[in-house]
């Protein structure tokens, strides 16, 4: 709607300012009023007729009708200016050119934005890089959402909180832009999980006997398979435990079907902090939607917080009221 | 190119893991079943998202009807089959069903030797007299030895005896079945080689057939227009078994066309959007079809020893460790042979040939009809 708005007091705007032009420099011509009224009507019509059949396609993502139909809005603004100029045979009279030079210069600085708009309207439309539907990051504007629509001037988009932005489509040529489709349509390798867990470094030790074979017996594994991601030989006493557990969740994600071995699979330990020492886990989850990729986010989670128990491991965390009240006479 | 038809003997050059020929009766067998399977089979398509499956009924164990087994393995892969379900379990849905009628209490050891199904047994779904093993398996085809013919409800059903190998092998000329023609495997194998010069996936979309038909229309011209040489060059197949197993590939590769140009509506160019659009249907298929074919060949997937060495070494390393197991011509172990949706996230690289090589199927058959 705002932006036929635009396209009818453009125009408007236009033929006041030729109407101006013309009845300063040149005798008034009946003949040729009728042409420019009956071309800018012509001219007003098709714009009406591009945006509301923009509307219509932005609803069906009909990439390339949008696309056609701003194109022959920006032709048909050409077509008006061409007609103006031979209606009223400008390009004879010296004076009037250099008036009409002028006023085209001064119409480039105001709309310059406009202008930038529709050569990037042209630019990301030709390269494929923004689509109805798409969802996009802007992150100078603080947008996060869909895009709804998009015209040669601006870009309509509905934000994950439910709002709406439109920002000028210039921007996304001169400023950084995040297109997160080919991800969220599950074409990539995956989204990107990078998630620390900080392990309370008092429950490093080597691990004992008795524990490894705990570890290696049918009955635990009949519930825990750990054997299927470590080889029998690796579980034994003295081998540090928290360096067979690093093994054992990197074996454990490489053989996780929804998670992917490319680009990368890294499961390490990162700088030590005041509560212990942080497991990294950067992984890639395939999937198609945020909310499954949130889903198996949590499940890995879950997953590390039970099995840390299986090889004498545990996360850290601040000491509660709780805690203190089970130690005996500790007062709060 | 050559305007006449290239027809070549390529199964004569296999040789089993000792490195011996395999007997000729064997390799006779071998061309009778591809040639009568491939009739057999030549009505049988399902398009992508069809409901239902095949059924072939082999009677009697004899050695000619376990080559048979063996070519409808090797061809009987459609684009119907569904790896997994919405939840991401595998479901195997709409696998063919080989029904094998045989009394013989050691069936499994013979269907295990080289000449026969060799280490698809240890892979794929299959039953011996209503005791089920590899329930779990990801291939598009099934095995079930039964002592009498048991015809499976709603399945399209296919019989196969002897006597119809016997009476079908007598109506055909001895050149065409003892030769093939190897004209549409060598463009497969020039396409094949074409998908290896784009080591440059774009991350963005691992899985493009639209740029992979522009990079196809892109060179197709030059491949084409090339001099049609044979398959077999004699020197190099008897030096190396891996160059026969991959020639042997590209034939039995090439033997699906048909059938998946069927599936899609038809090979001629007017189609290719159909190819472009099913094109994950189709390499679903022609993997399954893959992993069949190199299970009979005697290559194997890797082991958990193995797998775990893998995943222990890193970039380069882990691709020369690959590459090691796959060219160790005593028990060639290759990464690959595995479910589509693990190689899409073990070996992501790979897909391409799958992809490349369906979408030039089209262009294949109108060149070569």
């Amino acid at each position: 709607m705002k932006n036929r708005w635009w396209s009818f007091v453009g125009v408007l705007f236009m033929v006041l300012l030729a109407m101006l032009i013309v009845a300063y420099y040149k005798d008034n011509n009946v003949a040729s009023w009728l042409k420019i009224s009956t071309l800018t009507a012509g001219v007003t019509f098709v714009i009406g007729l591009c945006g509301t059949l923009t509307n219509i396609f932005s609803l069906r993502k009909k990439e390339s009708g949008i696309t056609w139909c701003q194109i022959i809005i920006l032709l048909v603004i050409g077509v008006w200016i061409i007609g103006f100029v031979m209606i009223f045979d400008i390009q004879k009279s010296g004076s009037s050119t250099v008036v009409f030079g002028i006023i085209g210069g001064l119409l480039s600085l105001i709309f310059q934005d406009k202008i930038k708009g529709v050569v990037t309207f042209i630019h990301l439309r030709s390269n494929n890089l923004l689509g109805i539907g798409d969802w996009i990051k802007v992150p100078k504007y603080n947008v996060d959402g869909v895009v709804r629509k998009v015209t040669l001037t601006t870009v309509t988009l509905s934000n994950w909180d439910t709002t709406t932005s439109t920002i000028p489509i210039s921007a996304l040529q001169s400023d950084h832009f995040i297109n997160l489709q080919y991800m969220s349509d599950g074409k990539t390798y995956g989204w990107r999980m990078s998630q620390s867990y900080i392990i309370d470094t008092d429950s490093f030790r080597p691990i004992t006997n008795e524990e490894a074979e705990q570890l290696k017996s049918d009955e635990f594994n009949k519930s825990h398979n750990i054997l299927g991601f470590l080889p029998e030989e690796e579980i034994k006493e003295g081998a540090f435990n928290a360096s067979i557990y690093r093994l054992y969740l990197y074996h454990w994600m490489m053989k996780n079907p929804r998670i992917s071995q490319k680009p990368r699979l890294n499961i390490r330990w990162i700088d030590q902090v005041d509560g212990g020492m942080p497991l990294l886990v950067y992984v890639f989850i395939i999937t198609d939607s945020i909310d499954d990729y949130e889903w198996q986010m949590s499940l890995i989670t879950e997953h590390v917080a039970e099995s840390l128990r299986w090889f004498g491991l545990r996360l850290y965390q601040h000491p509660t009221s709780h805690d203190y009240q089970q130690r005996k006479g500790v007062e709060l | 190119m050559k305007k006449g038809v290239l027809r070549e003997k390529p199964f004569e050059f296999l040789r089993d893991k000792n490195g011996e020929k395999f007997p000729k009766e064997t390799v006779k067998n071998w061309y009778k079943a591809r040639i009568y399977v491939l009739e057999k089979l030549k009505d049988v398509a399902y398009a992508p998202n069809e409901e239902g499956h095949l059924q072939v009924i082999v009677e009697n164990d004899t050695p000619i009807m376990l080559a048979v087994v063996r070519s409808v393995a090797l061809y009987a892969h459609y684009l119907n089959f569904k790896e997994e379900d919405l939840f991401g379990n595998y479901v195997a849905k709409n696998r063919t069903v080989i029904t094998l009628v045989s009394q013989n209490e050691n069936i499994d050891a013979i269907l295990k030797k080289e000449d026969c199904l060799c280490n698809l047994i240890d892979n794929f779904r299959w039953s011996k007299f209503g005791e089920t093993h590899n329930t779990n398996s990801y291939l598009d085809i099934e095995l079930r030895i039964e002592k009498e013919s048991v015809e499976e409800a709603g399945a399209k059903i296919i019989r196969m005896t002897e006597k119809d190998v016997d009476v079908f092998i007598s109506q055909q000329d001895e050149k065409d079945i003892y030769t093939i023609d190897t004209r549409k495997a060598i463009m497969a194998n020039k396409m094949y080689e074409l998908g290896s010069l784009i080591d440059n996936l774009p991350a963005e979309d691992i899985h493009c057939a639209k740029r992979y038909t522009m990079a196809l229309d892109a060179f197709q011209y030059v491949l084409l227009k090339d001099e049609m040489l044979p398959l077999i060059d004699e020197a190099q197949w008897n030096a190396d078994i891996r160059k026969v197993k991959n020639g042997i590939s590209s034939i039995l590769c090439a033997d699906c066309f048909e059938s998946r140009a069927r599936a899609m509506g038809g090979g001629n160019k007017e189609k290719l959007r159909q190819w472009e659009k099913y094109n994950m249907e189709l390499s679903v298929s022609e993997h399954a079809r893959w992993v069949t074919e190199r299970l009979i060949m005697g290559i194997r997937p890797l082991n958990a020893k193995e797998y775990f060495q893998y995943e222990n070494l890193f970039d380069t390393k882990r691709a020369a460790y690959s590459k090691m197991l796959k060219n160790n011509i005593e028990d060639q172990a290759h990464l690959d042979i595995c479910s589509f949706r693990d190689l899409r996230r073990i070996n992501p690289g790979d897909m391409i040939y799958d992809s490349f090589l369906l979408l030039a199927i089209p262009r294949i058959l109108e060149k070569i009809k």
